[in-house]
Protein backbone atom coordinates (compact mmCIF):
# COMPACT_ATOMS: atom_id res chain seq x y z
CA UNK A 1 0.00 0.00 0.00
CA UNK A 2 2.88 2.40 1.51
CA UNK A 3 4.54 1.27 -2.47
CA UNK A 4 1.24 2.35 -4.00
CA UNK A 5 0.98 5.64 -2.41
CA UNK A 6 4.05 6.76 -3.11
CA UNK A 7 4.38 5.50 -6.98
CA UNK A 8 1.08 7.66 -7.19
CA UNK A 9 2.43 10.40 -5.30
CA UNK A 10 5.68 10.20 -7.64
CA UNK A 11 3.81 9.88 -10.86
CA UNK A 12 1.39 13.22 -9.89
CA UNK A 13 4.46 15.26 -8.95
CA UNK A 14 6.23 13.89 -11.73
CA UNK A 15 2.86 14.59 -14.46
CA UNK A 16 1.82 17.88 -13.03
CA UNK A 17 4.72 19.76 -11.50
CA UNK A 18 7.71 18.18 -13.09
CA UNK A 19 7.38 19.07 -17.05
CA UNK A 20 10.44 20.01 -18.47
CA UNK A 21 8.84 23.69 -18.79
CA UNK A 22 7.47 23.77 -15.39
CA UNK A 23 4.71 25.64 -16.97
CA UNK A 24 2.47 22.84 -15.53
CA UNK A 25 3.74 23.89 -12.16
CA UNK A 26 2.23 27.90 -13.19
CA UNK A 27 -1.04 26.31 -14.14
CA UNK A 28 -1.81 24.36 -10.77
CA UNK A 29 -1.16 27.16 -8.77
CA UNK A 30 -3.53 29.61 -10.75
CA UNK A 31 -5.88 26.78 -10.70
CA UNK A 32 -4.95 26.37 -6.82
CA UNK A 33 -5.72 29.89 -6.15
CA UNK A 34 -8.52 31.04 -8.32
CA UNK A 35 -10.61 27.65 -7.87
CA UNK A 36 -10.60 28.11 -4.37
CA UNK A 37 -11.47 31.96 -4.60
CA UNK A 38 -14.10 31.88 -7.17
CA UNK A 39 -15.75 28.91 -5.50
CA UNK A 40 -16.06 30.09 -1.69
CA UNK A 41 -16.94 33.72 -3.41
CA UNK A 42 -19.44 31.87 -5.33
CA UNK A 43 -21.00 29.58 -2.75
CA UNK A 44 -21.44 32.70 -0.20
CA UNK A 45 -23.10 34.70 -2.50
CA UNK A 46 -25.58 31.48 -3.21
CA UNK A 47 -26.10 31.77 0.28
CA UNK A 48 -26.51 35.41 0.30
CA UNK A 49 -28.87 35.29 -1.56
CA UNK A 50 -31.17 33.13 -0.20
CA UNK A 51 -30.68 34.55 2.92
CA UNK A 52 -32.20 38.17 1.12
CA UNK A 53 -35.19 35.97 -0.17
CA UNK A 54 -35.47 34.91 3.05
CA UNK A 55 -35.42 38.59 4.74
CA UNK A 56 -37.58 39.74 2.08
CA UNK A 57 -40.57 37.19 2.78
CA UNK A 58 -40.19 37.80 6.14
CA UNK A 59 -40.86 41.94 5.77
CA UNK A 60 -43.71 41.33 3.31
CA UNK A 61 -45.86 39.10 6.06
CA UNK A 62 -45.00 41.35 8.65
CA UNK A 63 -46.54 44.13 6.82
CA UNK B 1 -28.11 53.59 -8.25
CA UNK B 2 -26.08 54.77 -5.50
CA UNK B 3 -22.92 56.07 -5.17
CA UNK B 4 -21.51 53.25 -2.80
CA UNK B 5 -23.10 50.96 -5.47
CA UNK B 6 -21.51 52.18 -8.57
CA UNK B 7 -18.22 52.53 -6.47
CA UNK B 8 -18.75 48.63 -5.57
CA UNK B 9 -19.01 47.90 -9.55
CA UNK B 10 -16.40 49.55 -10.37
CA UNK B 11 -13.55 48.07 -8.18
CA UNK B 12 -15.13 44.54 -8.98
CA UNK B 13 -14.81 45.39 -12.69
CA UNK B 14 -11.64 46.36 -12.03
CA UNK B 15 -10.63 43.11 -10.03
CA UNK B 16 -12.08 40.87 -13.33
CA UNK B 17 -9.93 42.93 -15.42
CA UNK B 18 -6.95 42.83 -13.87
CA UNK B 19 -6.84 39.53 -13.02
CA UNK B 20 -7.54 38.33 -16.82
CA UNK B 21 -5.25 40.46 -17.73
CA UNK B 22 -2.53 39.00 -14.93
CA UNK B 23 -4.01 35.36 -16.06
CA UNK B 24 -3.38 35.39 -19.78
CA UNK B 25 -0.42 37.78 -20.38
CA UNK B 26 1.19 35.99 -17.15
CA UNK B 27 0.95 32.38 -18.99
CA UNK B 28 1.64 34.00 -22.66
CA UNK B 29 4.26 36.53 -22.37
CA UNK B 30 7.53 36.16 -23.32
CA UNK B 31 9.97 36.53 -19.94
CA UNK B 32 13.63 36.50 -19.67
CA UNK B 33 14.88 33.28 -18.78
CA UNK B 34 15.96 33.57 -14.94
CA UNK B 35 18.25 30.42 -14.38
CA UNK B 36 17.09 27.03 -11.83
CA UNK B 37 13.48 28.92 -11.88
CA UNK B 38 12.97 28.76 -15.87
CA UNK B 39 9.45 29.42 -16.55
CA UNK B 40 7.93 28.73 -12.88
CA UNK B 41 9.20 32.07 -12.32
CA UNK B 42 5.52 33.00 -13.95
CA UNK B 43 3.87 31.48 -10.07
CA UNK B 44 5.40 35.07 -8.60
CA UNK B 45 2.38 36.79 -10.39
CA UNK B 46 0.47 34.44 -7.96
CA UNK B 47 2.42 33.79 -5.44
CA UNK B 48 3.83 36.69 -4.38
CA UNK B 49 -0.38 38.87 -4.73
CA UNK B 50 -1.16 36.07 -2.03
CA UNK B 51 1.10 37.92 0.77
CA UNK B 52 0.04 41.38 -0.52
CA UNK B 53 -3.75 40.66 0.13
CA UNK B 54 -3.37 38.85 3.32
CA UNK B 55 -1.72 41.90 4.74
CA UNK B 56 -4.44 43.89 3.55
CA UNK B 57 -7.03 42.03 5.01
CA UNK B 58 -5.28 41.94 8.22
CA UNK B 59 -4.93 45.70 7.73
CA UNK B 60 -8.53 46.14 7.21
CA UNK B 61 -9.53 43.60 10.14
CA UNK B 62 -6.84 45.62 12.45
CA UNK B 63 -8.42 48.83 11.67
CA UNK B 64 -11.80 47.82 12.85
CA UNK B 65 -10.33 45.99 16.32
CA UNK B 66 -9.25 49.58 16.87
CA UNK B 67 -12.56 51.09 16.13
CA UNK B 68 -15.01 48.40 18.11
CA UNK B 69 -12.28 49.08 21.05
CA UNK B 70 -12.92 52.53 20.69
CA UNK B 71 -17.25 52.38 19.58
CA UNK B 72 -17.05 50.43 23.22
CA UNK B 73 -15.57 53.38 25.04
CA UNK B 74 -17.94 53.79 27.71
CA UNK B 75 -17.59 57.85 27.75
CA UNK B 76 -18.27 57.67 24.31
CA UNK B 77 -21.64 58.64 22.90
CA UNK B 78 -23.04 55.51 21.00
CA UNK B 79 -23.23 56.45 17.30
CA UNK B 80 -23.25 53.00 15.82
CA UNK B 81 -23.78 49.33 17.38
CA UNK B 82 -19.74 47.86 17.62
CA UNK B 83 -20.84 44.92 16.69
CA UNK B 84 -20.76 45.50 13.07
CA UNK B 85 -16.87 46.45 13.20
CA UNK B 86 -16.39 43.30 15.19
CA UNK B 87 -17.70 41.24 12.50
CA UNK B 88 -15.97 43.48 9.66
CA UNK B 89 -12.58 42.36 12.09
CA UNK B 90 -13.60 38.70 11.90
CA UNK B 91 -14.61 38.35 8.24
CA UNK B 92 -11.27 40.41 6.99
CA UNK B 93 -9.11 38.22 9.32
CA UNK B 94 -11.31 35.02 8.22
CA UNK B 95 -10.23 36.19 4.29
CA UNK B 96 -6.42 36.74 5.33
CA UNK B 97 -6.04 33.57 6.69
CA UNK B 98 -7.63 32.05 3.24
CA UNK B 99 -5.21 34.37 1.38
CA UNK B 100 -2.26 33.20 3.93
CA UNK B 101 -3.01 29.28 3.37
CA UNK B 102 -2.95 30.11 -0.57
CA UNK B 103 0.42 31.39 -0.33
CA UNK B 104 1.63 28.90 1.44
CA UNK B 105 0.23 26.33 -1.19
CA UNK B 106 1.95 27.73 -3.78
CA UNK B 107 5.26 28.53 -2.55
CA UNK B 108 5.47 24.65 -1.55
CA UNK B 109 4.38 23.84 -5.08
CA UNK B 110 6.92 26.69 -6.61
CA UNK B 111 9.68 25.30 -3.80
CA UNK B 112 8.47 21.51 -5.36
CA UNK B 113 9.48 22.32 -8.83
CA UNK B 114 12.41 25.05 -8.59
CA UNK B 115 14.35 23.78 -5.93
CA UNK B 116 13.20 20.18 -4.99
CA UNK B 117 13.16 18.61 -8.68
CA UNK B 118 15.55 15.73 -8.44
CA UNK B 119 14.26 14.81 -4.94
CA UNK B 120 11.71 11.60 -4.47
CA UNK B 121 8.07 13.36 -3.26
CA UNK B 122 8.42 10.99 -0.06
CA UNK B 123 10.52 12.88 1.39
CA UNK B 124 9.52 15.61 3.60
CA UNK B 125 12.22 18.23 2.74
CA UNK B 126 10.84 18.32 -1.08
CA UNK B 127 7.84 19.84 -0.27
CA UNK B 128 8.72 21.72 2.94
CA UNK B 129 12.03 23.76 2.55
CA UNK B 130 12.14 25.27 6.02
CA UNK B 131 12.77 28.49 4.47
CA UNK B 132 12.50 31.60 6.88
CA UNK B 133 9.96 33.05 5.37
CA UNK B 134 7.50 30.29 5.07
CA UNK B 135 8.24 29.03 8.83
CA UNK B 136 6.99 32.26 9.24
CA UNK B 137 4.04 32.65 7.16
CA UNK B 138 3.12 29.17 8.98
CA UNK B 139 3.39 30.72 12.40
CA UNK B 140 1.07 33.86 11.48
CA UNK B 141 -1.23 31.25 9.94
CA UNK B 142 -1.33 29.21 13.43
CA UNK B 143 -1.12 33.07 15.34
CA UNK B 144 -4.65 34.08 13.32
CA UNK B 145 -6.05 30.28 13.81
CA UNK B 146 -5.60 30.64 17.31
CA UNK B 147 -7.73 34.71 17.27
CA UNK B 148 -10.53 32.41 15.84
CA UNK B 149 -10.28 29.43 18.91
CA UNK B 150 -10.27 32.28 21.19
CA UNK B 151 -13.40 34.18 19.67
CA UNK B 152 -14.49 30.55 19.84
CA UNK B 153 -14.38 29.94 23.33
CA UNK B 154 -16.35 33.30 24.23
CA UNK B 155 -20.48 33.12 24.57
CA UNK B 156 -20.86 36.50 25.10
CA UNK B 157 -20.89 38.68 22.45
CA UNK B 158 -19.89 42.15 23.06
CA UNK B 159 -16.76 40.37 25.92
CA UNK B 160 -15.76 38.21 22.89
CA UNK B 161 -15.43 41.13 20.57
CA UNK B 162 -13.53 42.78 23.17
CA UNK B 163 -11.01 40.15 23.89
CA UNK B 164 -11.16 38.97 20.25
CA UNK B 165 -9.91 42.63 19.43
CA UNK B 166 -7.33 42.98 21.97
CA UNK B 167 -5.72 39.88 20.67
CA UNK B 168 -6.34 41.14 16.82
CA UNK B 169 -3.55 44.20 17.58
CA UNK B 170 -1.12 41.43 19.13
CA UNK B 171 -1.58 39.29 16.56
CA UNK B 172 -1.15 41.76 13.52
CA UNK B 173 1.63 43.79 15.58
CA UNK B 174 3.60 39.92 15.62
CA UNK B 175 3.12 40.13 11.28
CA UNK B 176 5.53 42.71 11.09
CA UNK B 177 8.88 41.31 12.68
CA UNK B 178 7.46 37.77 10.96
CA UNK B 179 7.85 39.11 7.77
CA UNK B 180 9.52 42.28 7.56
CA UNK B 181 12.41 41.65 9.99
CA UNK B 182 13.12 38.00 10.39
CA UNK B 183 13.46 36.71 6.66
CA UNK B 184 16.27 39.57 6.26
CA UNK B 185 18.05 38.22 9.04
CA UNK B 186 18.58 34.00 7.66
CA UNK B 187 19.61 33.15 4.15
CA UNK B 188 16.75 30.74 2.13
CA UNK B 189 15.16 29.95 -1.15
CA UNK B 190 13.28 33.85 -1.10
CA UNK B 191 16.00 36.72 -2.02
CA UNK B 192 14.69 39.18 0.61
CA UNK B 193 17.92 38.18 2.93
CA UNK B 194 20.34 39.69 0.10
CA UNK B 195 18.14 42.10 -1.55
CA UNK B 196 15.54 43.36 0.88
CA UNK B 197 11.62 43.61 -0.72
CA UNK B 198 13.43 43.25 -3.89
CA UNK B 199 9.84 43.65 -6.11
CA UNK B 200 9.72 47.02 -5.57
CA UNK B 201 13.19 47.87 -6.67
CA UNK B 202 14.36 48.73 -10.42
CA UNK B 203 17.87 47.01 -10.71
CA UNK B 204 16.83 44.06 -8.72
CA UNK B 205 13.22 42.39 -11.24
CA UNK B 206 12.93 43.59 -14.94
CA UNK B 207 10.12 45.77 -16.36
CA UNK B 208 8.66 42.42 -18.10
CA UNK B 209 7.88 40.87 -14.85
CA UNK B 210 6.67 44.08 -12.87
CA UNK B 211 4.41 45.14 -15.79
CA UNK B 212 2.28 41.78 -15.34
CA UNK B 213 3.14 41.68 -11.30
CA UNK B 214 1.90 44.80 -10.01
CA UNK B 215 -1.34 44.72 -11.56
CA UNK B 216 -2.31 40.93 -10.72
CA UNK B 217 -1.13 42.34 -7.11
CA UNK B 218 -3.94 44.91 -7.43
CA UNK B 219 -6.33 42.28 -8.83
CA UNK B 220 -5.89 39.69 -6.13
CA UNK B 221 -6.18 42.60 -3.07
CA UNK B 222 -9.48 43.86 -4.79
CA UNK B 223 -10.52 39.95 -4.98
CA UNK B 224 -9.65 39.88 -1.30
CA UNK B 225 -11.79 42.94 -0.53
CA UNK B 226 -14.65 41.63 -2.98
CA UNK B 227 -14.99 38.19 -1.02
CA UNK B 228 -14.58 40.28 2.38
CA UNK B 229 -17.46 42.28 1.43
CA UNK B 230 -19.82 39.57 0.40
CA UNK B 231 -19.00 37.73 3.68
CA UNK B 232 -19.72 40.79 6.06
CA UNK B 233 -22.86 41.35 4.49
CA UNK B 234 -23.61 37.50 4.52
CA UNK B 235 -22.85 37.18 8.74
CA UNK B 236 -24.83 40.92 9.23
CA UNK B 237 -27.81 39.61 7.24
CA UNK B 238 -28.16 35.94 9.06
CA UNK B 239 -27.42 37.91 12.44
CA UNK B 240 -30.35 40.15 11.63
CA UNK B 241 -32.60 37.39 10.57
CA UNK B 242 -31.79 35.83 14.19
CA UNK B 243 -32.38 38.32 15.80
CA UNK B 244 -35.66 38.67 14.11
CA UNK B 245 -36.49 35.27 14.80
CA UNK B 246 -36.05 35.71 18.33
CA UNK B 247 -37.80 39.06 18.67
CA UNK B 248 -40.88 36.82 16.77
CA UNK B 249 -40.54 34.10 18.62
CA UNK B 250 -41.03 36.15 22.19
CA UNK B 251 -43.79 38.73 21.33
CA UNK B 252 -45.56 34.82 20.56
CA UNK B 253 -45.07 34.09 23.69
CA UNK B 254 -46.22 36.94 25.54
CA UNK B 255 -49.13 36.79 23.59
CA UNK B 256 -50.06 33.39 24.19
CA UNK B 257 -49.56 33.72 27.84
Amino acid sequence: MNHLTSRLLQDTARGWLLASDKVYAVMAVMILILGLLTGLMLLTARRLSALEKQVESLEKSES
Amino acid sequence: MTRMSSIRIAYQLLAVLLLLYGIIYGMMATLPELPALQQSARIMFYHVPMWFSMLTLMGMSLYHSIRLLLLMDPDRVQTENPLLSDIRATEAARIGVIFNILGLATGIIWSRVSWAADRPSHEFSSWWAWDPIQVCALVGLLIYLAYFQLRASFKEPSQRARIAAVYNIFAFATLIPLFFIVPKMFEGLHPTAAKGSFIFKKDQISNEFRLILYPTMLGFILMGVWAYELRTRLVHLALRLEEWRALRAYTHQSSTR
